[in-house]
């Protein structure tokens, strides 16, 4: 019991504190709203059946972005787990009537520019230009995504001179 | 030209839809549906686990009331008792919400195991149902041939025969239809993620 509220108490400040990088990530990874609400809870569920399992050997932070971005890999097979099973009560499409397709604060075009080249990006490039723009280090995201930190730079390189190629003139 | 290090920071001030105060879901009902789902997995498991014990229990007591049964009675009621054994583990390790539970691994590790357990889920159903399915048929059979024994030769073969090709048909029809839906799946998933590892390794073998 005692056990179940601390792993509930771990939940919620989680998922207070890690939401939005989450949801960014789950973002940069998958274009469909449905989709990306889908796999954001795909993510909670994962973290929450892991979360016991943390053992603080690495930063959480960079244990949230693991276990996101490996969710997100496996998200084609997975995709239809919880509505196989059960689908959540919450309804995140439901959380706001007016709710836009992008996460809240984003005013700017040139962050949906950006988005959409992301978005033409090999699967493994989202995610490393996510992590980038996270503002990971090269160290981290060798981390996150088990390369060495040499080539994460090369990666990051390419992934950056590519996404200037698919941006438009201003 | 859009400099992509100028976005950091509006990148990372984007927020989760319904991140505002008013429209902020409340975790705890997050953590009900999780709990619900792992409730419901655990409720079948147990369901199914109690099905086959008790199948279990049938066939041994049959033995037991049966009184001087033969080897190939023993035989029979053996396989379809391991059978049976092996069908609930696989069901609770299957539905067990921790089986992809290198999730907090390194992503290429994460791939390297994803790989290597579709292409065993692969081999199950290619290799080991259809073995399981003979075992069952002729688990039954065994059972069978003391059970009717005292029945005319002609009688035995049909009820032998029946059985075998209801149960084969059964098994072979259901194993075509879900080898079809996993090749569908499984093919495509193992493509995409030997891409991604493709993707990663490309650029290793570059870096040296």
């Amino acid at each position: 019991m005692k056990s179940n509220q601390s792993k509930s108490d771990q939940f919620k400040s989680l998922y207070k504190n890690h939401k939005d990088k989450i949801y960014r990530l789950c973002y940069g990874y998958l274009h469909d709203k449905a989709e990306i609400d889908d796999l954001f809870q795909q993510v909670l569920l994962n973290i929450w059946e892991n979360i016991e399992s943390f053992r603080g050997e690495a930063q959480l932070s960079t244990w949230v972005y693991r276990v996101t971005v490996n969710t997100a890999i496996m998200y084609s097979k997975k995709h239809r787990k919880l509505r196989d099973v059960e689908r959540p009560e919450v309804d995140f499409s439901l959380a706001s009537d007016q709710e836009p397709e992008e996460p809240d604060s984003d005013p700017l075009p040139a962050l949906r520019v950006l988005h959409e080249c992301i978005h033409k990006l090999e699967k493994q490039d989202r995610i490393i230009i996510s992590l980038y723009l996270e503002d990971l280090s090269y160290a981290e995201i060798a981390k996150v995504v088990g390369i060495s930190v040499n080539y994460v730079g090369v990666k990051i390189n390419r992934i950056k001179n590519e996404l200037q190629q698919l941006m438009p003139e201003q | 030209m859009m400099n992509i290090d100028d976005l950091k920071s509006d990148w990372k001030s984007q927020q989760k839809p319904g991140s505002s105060a008013k429209q902020e879901v409340d975790p705890t009902s997050l953590l009900n549906s999780f709990e619900n789902v792992q409730h419901k997995t655990k409720k079948e498991n147990i369901i199914l686990s109690i099905t086959l014990s008790l199948t279990i229990a049938f066939l041994w007591g049959m033995v037991y009331f049966l009184g001087n049964t033969s080897w190939w009675v023993y035989t029979g009621v053996i396989i379809m008792t391991v059978e049976m054994i092996a069908t609930a583990a696989f069901a609770w390790y299957r539905n067990s919400l921790k089986k992809w539970g290198n999730v907090q691994s390194d992503s290429y590790n994460h791939i390297l195991a994803a790989i290597k357990k579709l292409k065993y889920r692969k081999f199950l159903m290619i290799y080991v149902l259809p073995v399981y399915a003979i075992l069952l048929i002729t688990g039954i059979n065994l059972v069978y041939i003391d059970v009717i024994g005292d029945m005319s030769l002609i009688l035995r073969w049909v009820i032998h025969l029946g059985v075998s090709v209801l149960m084969g048909g059964f098994f072979f029809y259901e194993l075509n239809r879900r080898l079809k839906k996993e090749r569908r799946e499984i093919d495509p998933m193992i493509e995409e993620l030997q891409a991604i590892k493709k993707g990663l390794e490309k650029e290793k073998q570059q870096d040296y």
